[in-house]
């Protein structure tokens, strides 16, 4: 691909995502962040969880992308009583055209391009293990059989931070393949605002398509050919290693990874860093991953695989304080 | 890569290098500086000695110098330069990236890397070095401006140091003679003051017994007993003048004695003289007065009369001779003098001629002196000559009148013969007190170390630290003068007299050296140093090695000062504590406690009976009023995470 290839890709690239923005855009007021966020885990083949109290659109941002995408959706409420087979589908007898009886696998909501777990973690821990095979192989495995789910696959998990009775939290292993968790804030005024002008009227917006499944593969494929120069991947791993408390060759974990955090980011976090910031480079049209675009990222992508102690959490320190002190504590090097 | 982007890395670069230059050498010059104000006040204190305080200084230049130097010749990587100027013009590293991707070959470069460059590429022109990487001295580098005034002012500025001098304690040096010596002194003293009728001689004699008495009661110090002993001599007289004269005196009179002889009537008077005994003369003379009173002299004797007057006058013609010879000689060589100067003068004195000069006018000065003796001898031998002369023509006259004549004569010899005699005892004292001044010469000399001793002990009255003497405690009785106040009288009355009887005496009997305080010169009170009398018994002497001063060691007997007076007035107040916030953390806290478990039961205990009641609480807790629901999950978490921990 030459250099204009690449710049008219590129142009592509912001021109069919910036048309997805603006669909989303008329329903979903303000909630930029989130909304770049989730488009971000759609681009690069991950997954994202979204964190916020109810009533702030968390289903609906969801709903709002999968209808802007015209790609199959399914929506999964997750409960206590929720059981694995109630995702990933079930073996039933059926009667064939012959008047035979045979097992016929029946596919569950996971089954779809875009999968809506709403309220994730008050599934049972079995419920949600479930999942991890979706979310890190594309696949399902019920019984003998293994079925490869429909790209692109996405699960997007809402889950309320206040509601506490009656969740599970999310396990290790399984926050760790979530590419992004995303927290949605409350609106402003103004937001507010356009909210209750766009949703109390007669008039309900429409969302229409604006992006097939195949450009999406398309774009999915694009995203991961956006070089990375070696100073900026060397940020990304020194900025991973200083997530753990103990120090690693070569780098100095700053004096709050040392004393609240108890596991830092895996490898995958480093991936999935660096996957993001490559979108984010595209969203701004440029060629190349910035160390700007690891740090806006960073966030997201590690917020949830930051993991804190005792103390961290009897003393009320957020997963977000020790990213900023590392962003802050570790410089970017020349070479 | 364009041209415009190398030319901005490399300005980029310079400028970085420029601003680190002044960072870190500025920076250390700052630090240089506060050293060196430190090093120089320290050295000016006297703390620290001169050579680490050179090495210190060079030190600091060096590290200035090399703290400009390093920065300024350390390459950079150009990702620096490039870094600098994405982010200054907020290109998101665009130059960055096109750097490192420039480093890849062509032949592997994506499509994306050649876009990401020549993106570079375009933005170049616009890239502002002097704004993306601005120099400017930091701000802290201007401490370096007070500093150096004011390290220029700390070394003009000189520290004095105030330095309290302890005054000086007098210390009486005083001759050390022996009872003997003393003794054998004041004898000699009574024996010349019975003797003499010269009332000078009387006065010197005078003072010469004081001289004794202060010596004997240690009232002086070796060098005013010098020195009145100097006085003394010069109250005497050159000794050797004296002497001179004298002789002269004898020699006149035994030429006298010599012409005497030859008169039948004045033989045994010209006899005695001509041996120089001047009181066998003088009753001579008078028995000759006497026979003459008497009568026994025949009308036939006034020729040997007339011969005694025949050799009175030769031997005033002849002591007359001797003196204009003497005058005459004299004149000579104060002729001779004035020449020589005048001679030196007009053409300058080489040392010879200088040398040759002293010796005349040593000559001239001689020559004076036997002419002022010749004229003296003379006249006191008119007067004899005339008394003689006048009794001859008595005698020739009327025998009676000759009789006194002869007994003024006789008086006249005694009294001279007295007069030459007082210069004699005179002599005698001159000698005396010249032996006196040997003998304590000698005994000053062989002191053992007497100045070292002083200056030691001088030291130590300044406050240094003396050398603590083996045991011997010289003088205990300084208490009180060294002390304070009222206490320190008390102590002079008691530990004075124990010490003057004890250490001062009886230990410095055995041979070794000790101190006293005595009444010196003038009334002071003053220091002896005195060293033993050498009579102790072999080698077991009480006295201990040398010197142990102890004055500086009194105190009063109320050290500790008055009792606290316990009716003052106090005042009770009330402090009440603050919160700083500088405590333990939350989880500090709960793990202490967890760890530790609590002060009178055992932490499994206390854990069961919490969790229980917690456990109820969850369970029974029916309107969720107690226990909101979402806060559920963080109660039951807490108390897992805080359960005890099987061994």
């Amino acid at each position: 691909m030459s250099d204009d290839d690449v710049r008219q890709e590129v142009k592509a690239f912001q021109r069919d995502v910036g048309a997805l923005f603006e669909e989303i855009g008329k329903v979903i007021v303000g909630n930029r962040d989130v909304i770049e966020g989730t488009v971000t885990c759609l681009l690069a083949g991950g997954h994202a969880l979204l964190e916020g109290v109810p009533g702030l659109g968390k289903t609906m941002l969801v709903r709002t992308l999968s209808e802007a995408l015209s790609l199959n959706f399914s929506r999964v409420q997750f409960t206590p009583d929720l059981m694995p087979a109630d995702i990933l589908g079930t073996t039933v007898i059926s009667e064939s055209d012959r008047g035979g009886k045979l097992f016929e696998f029946r596919r569950g909501p996971i089954f779809a391009n875009i999968v809506l777990a709403d309220e994730v973690n008050r599934a049972t821990p079995k419920t949600q293990s479930a999942l991890l095979e979706a979310m890190q192989e594309h696949r399902v495995t019920v019984g003998r059989d293994t079925h490869v789910l429909a790209e692109p696959f996405v699960v997007l998990a809402t889950q309320n931070p206040l509601e506490m009775e009656g969740t599970y939290p999310l396990p290790e292993a399984q926050l760790d393949r979530f590419l992004l968790k995303l927290h949605v804030p409350f609106p402003g005024r103004e937001e507010m605002h356009k909210i209750l002008d766009l949703t109390t009227k007669a008039e309900v917006p429409t969302v229409k398509p604006v992006l097939a499944q195949a450009r999406i593969l398309e774009l999915q494929k694009l995203v991961r050919e956006v070089p990375v120069a070696r100073h900026v991947q060397d940020f990304v791993v020194r900025v991973v290693q200083a997530t753990h408390p103990a120090a690693e060759a070569g780098s100095e974990p700053p004096e709050l990874t040392k004393r609240f955090v108890r596991y830092g980011a895996s490898p995958r976090g480093a991936q999935s860093v660096l996957l993001a910031a490559k979108i984010k480079a595209l969203y701004d049209g440029r060629f190349a991953v910035s160390t700007d675009d690891v740090k806006a990222v960073a966030f997201a992508a590690l917020r949830h695989r930051v993991l804190l102690n005792f103390e961290g959490e009897a003393e009320g320190i957020k997963p977000d304080q020790v990213i900023a002190a590392i962003l802050k504590a570790v410089p970017v090097q020349g070479g | 890569m364009s041209p415009a982007f190398h030319t901005a890395l490399q300005r980029t670069d310079r400028r970085m290098r420029l601003r680190a230059t002044l960072n870190v050498g500025l920076r250390a010059l700052v630090v240089a500086l506060a050293l060196s104000v430190v090093v120089i006040i320290l050295r000016k204190l006297y703390v620290i000695a001169e050579r680490p305080a050179r090495i210190l200084l060079v030190v600091n230049a060096v590290g200035v110098f090399a703290s400009f130097l390093i920065p300024a010749l350390l390459r950079r990587k150009p990702l620096e330069a490039a870094l600098s100027l994405d982010k200054h013009h907020k290109l998101h590293d665009r130059l960055a990236n096109a750097l490192s991707f420039s480093d890849v070959p062509s032949s592997e470069r994506s499509g994306w890397m050649v876009a990401a460059i020549a993106d570079a590429d375009e933005r170049a022109s616009n890239l502002d070095p002097k704004a993306a990487c601005p120099v400017h001295a930091p701000i802290d580098s201007l401490m370096a401006v007070p500093l150096a005034i004011l390290l220029a002012v700390v070394i003009v500025l000189e520290i004095r140091t105030h330095t309290v001098i302890a005054p000086v304690v007098p210390v009486l040096n005083a001759p050390d003679l022996s009872g003997d010596a003393l003794e054998s002194l004041r004898e000699f003293v009574k024996q010349i003051e019975e003797r003499t009728q010269d009332p000078e001689t009387k006065v010197v004699i005078e003072e010469f017994n004081r001289l004794i008495e202060d010596m004997s009661k240690k009232r002086l110090d070796r060098d005013e007993a010098f020195k009145r002993m100097q006085s003394l001599e010069e109250r005497l007289g050159g000794g050797l003048e004296r002497n001179e004269e004298r002789k002269s005196f004898e020699e006149t009179m035994a030429k006298l004695g010599n012409e005497l002889t030859k008169a039948e009537l004045a033989k045994p008077v010209g006899e005695a003289l001509a041996k120089k005994d001047f009181a066998k003369a003088e009753q001579a003379m008078r028995d000759l007065a006497k026979s003459l009173r008497d009568g026994k002299n025949k009308p036939g004797d006034k020729q040997k009369i007339e011969q005694m007057r025949e050799a009175l006058k030769k031997a005033a013609a002849e002591a007359k001779r001797e003196k204009d010879a003497l005058l005459k000689k004299r004149d000579e060589a104060k002729e001779d003098l004035l020449k020589h100067k005048q001679k030196m003068g007009d053409g300058g004195a080489t040392e010879e001629e200088r040398s040759l000069l002293e010796k005349k006018q040593r000559e001239l000065d001689r020559l004076d002196r036997e002419l002022s003796q010749a004229q003296k001898n003379e006249r006191q031998l008119d007067r004899l000559d005339r008394e003689l002369s006048k009794a001859a023509e008595d005698l020739l006259k009327d025998m009676g009148a000759s009789a006194e004549d002869l007994e003024r004569g006789a008086e006249d010899l005694n009294r001279m013969s007295k007069e030459q005699m007082t210069e004699k005892e005179k002599q005698d004292l001159l000698e005396r007190i010249k032996e006196l001044r040997e003998q304590m010469r000698r005994e000053g000399q062989s002191g053992q170390g007497q100045k070292q001793r002083m200056k030691r002990f001088q030291k130590k009255a300044r406050g240094g630290k003396g050398q603590q003497g083996g045991s011997e405690k010289g003088q205990k009785g300084q208490k009180g003068q060294e002390g304070e106040g009222d206490e320190g009288e008390e102590g002079e009355e008691g530990e004075g007299k124990e010490g003057q009887g004890k250490d001062g005496q009886g230990k410095q009997e055995g041979g070794k050296n000790g101190e006293q305080w005595v009444i010196g010169p003038g009334g002071k009170k003053m220091l002896l140093l005195s060293r033993g009398q050498g009579q102790g018994q072999g080698g077991q002497g009480e006295g201990a090695p040398n010197s142990g001063y102890s004055g500086n060691s009194g105190h009063g007997e109320n050290v500790a000062g008055k009792a606290t007076n316990p009716n003052l007035g106090t005042q009770d107040s009330q402090l009440t504590g603050q919160d700083t916030g500088e405590g333990g953390s939350n989880s500090k806290m709960i793990r202490s406690a967890a760890s530790r478990g609590f002060a009178s039961r055992g932490y499994k205990n206390v854990y069961r009976q919490y969790r229980t009641e917690a456990e109820d609480t969850l369970k029974h807790d029916e309107n969720k009023d107690a226990i909101p629901g979402g806060y559920r999950f963080y109660v039951r978490r807490y108390f897992d995470l805080i359960r005890p921990r099987e061994q």
